[in-house]
C-alpha cells in the first residue's frame, strides 16, 4: 500500500478497501469464499465476538484450566477471530483465516455448554472445512457436511416415538407456538392426523435430502427441496431457529458454480441503462463485460457464459447468481428490515414471507413467463 | 490438498461417531438433533433455605432456566449438574427442575449433593 516515497496511495487504500467485496484470485471457489464471508457477518451480526468467554462448564474439563488466568482465552481467542475475521473478509490467506474462524466458533463452544447451538455449530463447521477445499475440485467436505446434518436430524427423528405419534409436532405448533394454522387445520381433521402428517413431511423429507444431495444428479433438486422445505417452515412457524436458516442458506452458495471465465452480456442501452450500472456497482471483480445492443433486437439482455447463451429473464437470473455482491446486498437488505421492524414482527414477518416467497418463485427453474418475455 | 481433504474427513467421521455416540446417552450434543423434543421446564434452586429468583437461577447457569427447551432436557440436567459438582460445589444447592416433554405428564428432576 506504500507508494514509491513510501507513503500510502489513496489508490492503494482504495483497493484495499473494496476487496471484502471482492472474490476471485484466491485459493477458494469464489461462491466458497463467498460463503465463508456471509457467514463471518452472521455470526458477528449475532454477536458472536461478544459471546467469546472464558471457559465455564466446558464440554472438556481440561479447558476449566484457563480460568486460574482470568480474561487470558477470552482475550486470547477474541483476538484471533477478529484477526482472522479481518483476514478472511480482505482475501488474506483466505484459506487459513476460514479454519482458524471456524476453529475459534467451535472452542468457544467446546469451553461452554450453554453457548452450544446447532445454528452456531453448522457456521463453525462449515468456515473450517471450507478452509479444506480448494479452487480446482467441487467443495466434497462441504456436501458430505450438508448431508451430514439431515442425516443426524432424521435418525434422531426416526428414534423418537413423539415423532411417529405426532405428539412433539402437536406440542410444538399447538401449545408451545399456538400456530392459527395448525390449530384451524387440526380441528377440521381426526385427532393428531395434522401432527401426525407433518411429522412424517419432515422426517423423510430430511433423510431424503441426506442422501439425494450426495449425488450429482439429484443435487440441484435437493438444493430446491431444501430451499422450500426450510421456507415453508418458516411460514408456518414464523420462526428461523436461531439463524439457522439463514446459516443453512449461506452454505447452499457453495453449491453455485459461478463460471471461471468473464461473463458477455448484451443488453438493451435505452431501457435497461441503470440495470448495467446497478450490476456494474456490485461486479467488483470486473467479470461482467456489457456491450449494448440495437434497440431493435427481439432480446432485452443475454449472457454468454460456460459456453452457453441465456435470453432476458433467464440470463437476467444467472446475472443475478454470478454476482457475489447480489448475496451480500441481500443479507444486508435482511439485516436492516429486522432492524427497521424490530418492534413490528407481524410486518416483518409478512414482509419476509412475500419477500422470500417471491424470490423462490423468480428463480425456479420453472418458465413463468411468455416466450416472448421469456 | 490430500492431507486438507483428510483432515475434512476425520472432522467429519468425528460428527458421525458423536451422532452414534449419541444414541447411548440421554444428552444430545453435537449429534445434529435439534428440535427432537420440546420441553417445558422450571428450575428452582434452594441455598442455605433461600430459593433463587428465576434471573439469579438464570445468571448462575448462564442459560435460561424457564421456557420451552427445543433439544433434549438431558442436555440442561447435564449442565446443571456440571455446575453444581464444580463451580457451585461449595454452595451445596439444592435443584429441583420441573419438566414436561412434549407435552406429557409433569416430571420432576433434581440435584442433591451428597
Amino acid at each position: 500500500m506504500k507508494n514509491k516515497n513510501g507513503g500510502l496511495s489513496m489508490t492503494n487504500i482504495a483497493t484495499f478497501i473494496v476487496r471484502p467485496f471482492q472474490f476471485e484470485g484466491t485459493k477458494m471457489h469464489p461462491n466458497v469464499l463467498l460463503m465463508c464471508k456471509l457467514l463471518v457477518i452472521l455470526i458477528t451480526a449475532h454477536h458472536i465476538f461478544f459471546k467469546i468467554s472464558d471457559p465455564f462448564i466446558p464440554f472438556i474439563s481440561a479447558l476449566d484450566w484457563f480460568n486460574k488466568y482470568p480474561n487470558v482465552f477470552k482475550y486470547s481467542l477474541r483476538c484471533i477471530y477478529a484477526l482472522s475475521a479481518f483476514a478472511l473478509l480482505f482475501n488474506i490467506k483466505v484459506r487459513t483465516a476460514s479454519i482458524v474462524t471456524g476453529l475459534v466458533v467451535i472452542l468457544n463452544i467446546l469451553a461452554s455448554k450453554p453457548l452450544f447451538f446447532n445454528h452456531t455449530f453448522i457456521c463453525g463447521c462449515a468456515l473450517f472445512l471450507a478452509g479444506l477445499t480448494n479452487d480446482k475440485e467441487p467443495p466434497y467436505l462441504l456436501i458430505f457436511q450438508l448431508s451430514l446434518v439431515y442425516f443426524g436430524a432424521s435418525i434422531n427423528k426416526f428414534l423418537e416415538p413423539d415423532w411417529w405419534s405426532g405428539a412433539f409436532m402437536h406440542n410444538w405448533l399447538g401449545t408451545a407456538r399456538e400456530n392459527p394454522v395448525y390449530l384451524y387445520v387440526s380441528e377440521l381433521v381426526p385427532d393428531m392426523v395434522m401432527a401426525k402428517l407433518l411429522s412424517y413431511i419432515a422426517m423423510f423429507t430430511e433423510f431424503a435430502i441426506a442422501v439425494l444431495i450426495l449425488f450429482k444428479r439429484t443435487r440441484s433438486l435437493t438444493l430446491w427441496f431444501i430451499i422450500i422445505f426450510h421456507t415453508t417452515l418458516f411460514t408456518l412457524t414464523s420462526f428461523r431457529f436461531g439463524h439457522f436458516i439463514e446459516s443453512l442458506a449461506i452454505v447452499l452458495l457453495a453449491f453455485l458454480s459461478i463460471p471461471k471465465e468473464q461473463l458477455i452480456i448484451s443488453y438493451k442501452e435505452h431501457s435497461l441503462h441503470k440495470l448495467k450500472q446497478f450490476f456494474r456497482f456490485l461486479d467488483r471483480d470486473q467479470k461482467q463485460v456489457w456491450t449494448p445492443i440495437s434497440s431493435k433486437s427481439s432480446n432485452w439482455l443475454s449472457l454468454k457464459a460456460k459456453d452457453k447463451t441465456l435470453y432476458n429473464h433467464a440470463a437476467l437470473k444467472d446475472i443475478l447468481l454470478y454476482t457475489p455482491n447480489f448475496f451480500m446486498l441481500m443479507l444486508a437488505i435482511d439485516m436492516a428490515i429486522y432492524i427497521v421492524l424490530y418492534n413490528h414482527r407481524t410486518a416483518l414477518f409478512v414482509f419476509n414471507v412475500i419477500f422470500i416467497w417471491s424470490v423462490i418463485f423468480y428463480f425456479l427453474p420453472i418458465k413463468w413467463f411468455n416466450k416472448k418475455g421469456n | 490438498m490430500k492431507i486438507r481433504f483428510f483432515i475434512g474427513i476425520l472432522f467429519l467421521l468425528l460428527q458421525v461417531g458423536s451422532v452414534i455416540y449419541a444414541r447411548f446417552i440421554p444428552e444430545r450434543f453435537f449429534c445434529w438433533a435439534p428440535y427432537d423434543t420440546h420441553v417445558k421446564f422450571e428450575v428452582f434452586v434452594t441455598i442455605d433455605g433461600e430459593t433463587l429468583s428465576p434471573e439469579d437461577t438464570e445468571a448462575r447457569y448462564k442459560y435460561k432456566m424457564k421456557g420451552w427447551e427445543q433439544r433434549s432436557i438431558d442436555n440442561i440436567f447435564s449442565l446443571i449438574s456440571q455446575y453444581e459438582n464444580t463451580y457451585g460445589k461449595a454452595d451445596h444447592a439444592q435443584v429441583l427442575m420441573t419438566y414436561s416433554i412434549n407435552g406429557h405428564e409433569e416430571q420432576e428432576w433434581r440435584f442433591e449433593h451428597d
